[in-house]
């Protein structure tokens, strides 16, 4: 059924609630193309961590798909959500485009890695994605987003076009940071021979040292062969963006590695014990929640 | 078209380089991305800089300058400002746009310019405000400008600040730096016939420039801000 997963619109509306010092799923409705099944405990730095994978059961974005998100984590929640691969943006005919928008509503105390795998966007591709991030002042967010270009018949042929925006407000502020990437019919020589590109936005608290964390960022994104970047304080010095040009996706997909491993160690230091360091069995409530779509 | 001497006047003199607005202190990227080797002669300034009026300028600074130029009062122009501010995540650029635009405003304010004067004070409250492209727009009120001569020069002394920057650094001479303005200024002309719509919203694809310039820290000798 294509019809919308809630009143919201939301093909996709998760929210999370903290209980016993675990995070877990109180509201789990999903409807095409959207799937979620099982959720599960990863990190044993932070049990209390509950990974999601989103699944897309169409794999891909497709010409004239409207796809929509929405996640809200309660106070004192801690989630790490990623999907299931590189996500393929198909061709759209001329005067249509896809869009996705993707509304994140982080509260005090909680976090989120929204670590959505980077798009691959095929010839005469053209997407419009949205991420509107509101995370309270003392919540915490990594939101990473990347995109690649493949042409199947190898002639580079290349995408029509991408319009990419990351809003952040803290606590429904006006917006603090707005980062807009539009791009029409590019040609192949603005990329100057770089494949992959991406930014990360790593949303911290005002116990956070930025400028420890920016240079354990830059410290470790700098080995990296083939990378082009920069960690910079972001706007209000509500946290730091990350700019990446890579040779290749690998290149990204292992520079978001890092920038995950240095948020999560930030996390670590300044979390309260009950949420990181507490051991518990895996989440069966998720389970039993049901799918309203 | 008639040809409005006042006018042309007005923007040679906001357009030249002497200008005493600490234009030279500015790079936009050209001294990183030399020092990171990605721009080491004519052709690929050239590149830089179609890459910067394409899809920085015209999609970006010249969106808000409009905005400001076409806001109603201080206040409104602020809104503007801080959208700039929103609008920029590196650190280094948010500096370098700031610290060019308060530059700006404080030589208009000592020609005491009278909405420079007003909103130099806002200026003076907030750290967030001074960005160029909105110095621009209330400079250019000032002097009078229409919003199409206000956005020239803009797009201009971006032109030129960039080619002055490469010749500052050894990349380029003087010849060809009036090879590399002469192919701007048929760029910029391209660019400004294309009127952005009303709703326009601000955007940017220029990830070479912005790392470069938001790697500036990391450099132990540059010569420019940005």
């Amino acid at each position: 059924m294509r019809s919308a997963a809630t009143k919201h619109d939301a093909l996709l509306d998760l929210s999370f609630i903290r209980r016993a010092n675990r995070t877990v799923i109180d509201r789990r409705l999903f409807a095409w193309p959207f799937v979620v099944t099982r959720s599960f405990y990863l990190d044993p730095e932070r049990p209390g961590c509950l990974s999601v994978i989103v699944q897309t059961g169409s794999g891909a974005v497709h010409g004239e798909d409207r796809l929509v998100q929405r996640l809200v984590l309660n106070p004192g929640t801690a989630v790490s959500l990623t999907n299931q691969g590189a996500t393929s943006v198909h061709r759209a005919a001329p005067a249509a485009g896809a869009t996705e928008t993707i509304s994140l509503h982080v509260a005090g105390g909680a976090s989120l890695e929204y670590l959505l795998e980077p798009r691959i966007l095929f010839p005469d591709a053209a997407l419009c994605q949205s991420v509107d991030l509101d995370c309270a002042k003392d919540g915490s967010a990594l939101v990473v987003d990347a995109f690649t270009m493949h042409d199947p018949r190898g002639e580079a042929r290349g995408f029509r076009d991408l319009e990419s925006t990351f809003c952040l407000r803290r606590s429904g502020s006006e917006p603090l940071v707005i980062d807009r990437t539009r791009l029409h019919r590019p040609t192949a020589d603005i990329f100057r021979g770089y494949l992959a590109f991406g930014s990360a936005f790593l949303v911290l608290t005002p116990s956070h040292d930025l400028a420890d964390m920016q240079a354990s960022l830059t410290n470790a994104l700098g080995g990296s062969r083939g990378l082009y970047t920069a960690v910079s304080v972001l706007p209000d010095s509500t946290g730091l963006g990350v700019r990446l040009a890579a040779q290749d996706l690998a290149g990204i997909r292992t520079a978001f590695a890092h920038i995950s491993a240095v948020y999560r160690q930030a996390l670590l230091s300044v979390l309260s014990p009950p949420m990181g360091y507490s051991h518990g069995l895996p989440d069966r409530l998720s389970e039993r929640k049901e799918n309203r779509d | 078209m008639l040809f409005d001497r006042s006018q042309a006047l007005a923007l040679l003199q906001l357009g030249d380089s002497a200008y005493p607005a600490g234009g030279f202190a500015f790079s936009w990227g050209i001294e990183g991305l030399a020092a990171d080797g990605m721009l080491a002669n004519r052709n690929e300034l050239d590149r830089v800089i179609a890459d910067q009026l394409t899809r920085r300028w015209a999609t970006m600074d010249r969106i808000l300058l409009r905005k400001a130029f076409q806001a109603m009062d201080c206040k409104a122009i602020a809104e503007v400002d801080r959208l700039t501010e929103a609008g920029t995540p590196s650190a280094e650029m948010r500096d370098g746009s700031r610290r060019a635009g308060r530059a700006l405003l404080g030589v208009w304010v000592k020609l005491e310019g009278p909405l420079s004067i007003a909103y130099r004070d806002r200026v003076s409250a907030d750290a967030r405000l001074g960005h160029l492209p909105i110095a621009q727009a209330v400079v250019g009120r000032d002097a009078g400008f229409s919003l199409d001569a206000a956005e020239l020069v803009s797009g201009w002394t971006l032109v030129t600040g960039l080619v002055s920057a490469a010749v500052r650094l050894g990349i380029i001479g003087h010849i060809e730096a009036q090879q590399s303005q002469a192919a701007a200024r048929g760029l910029l002309g391209e660019l400004l016939a294309d009127t952005p719509g009303a709703d326009a919203l601000p955007a940017s694809f220029t990830p070479f420039i912005d790392i470069a310039i938001s790697r500036g820290p990391l450099r132990h000798v540059r010569m420019f801000t940005t």
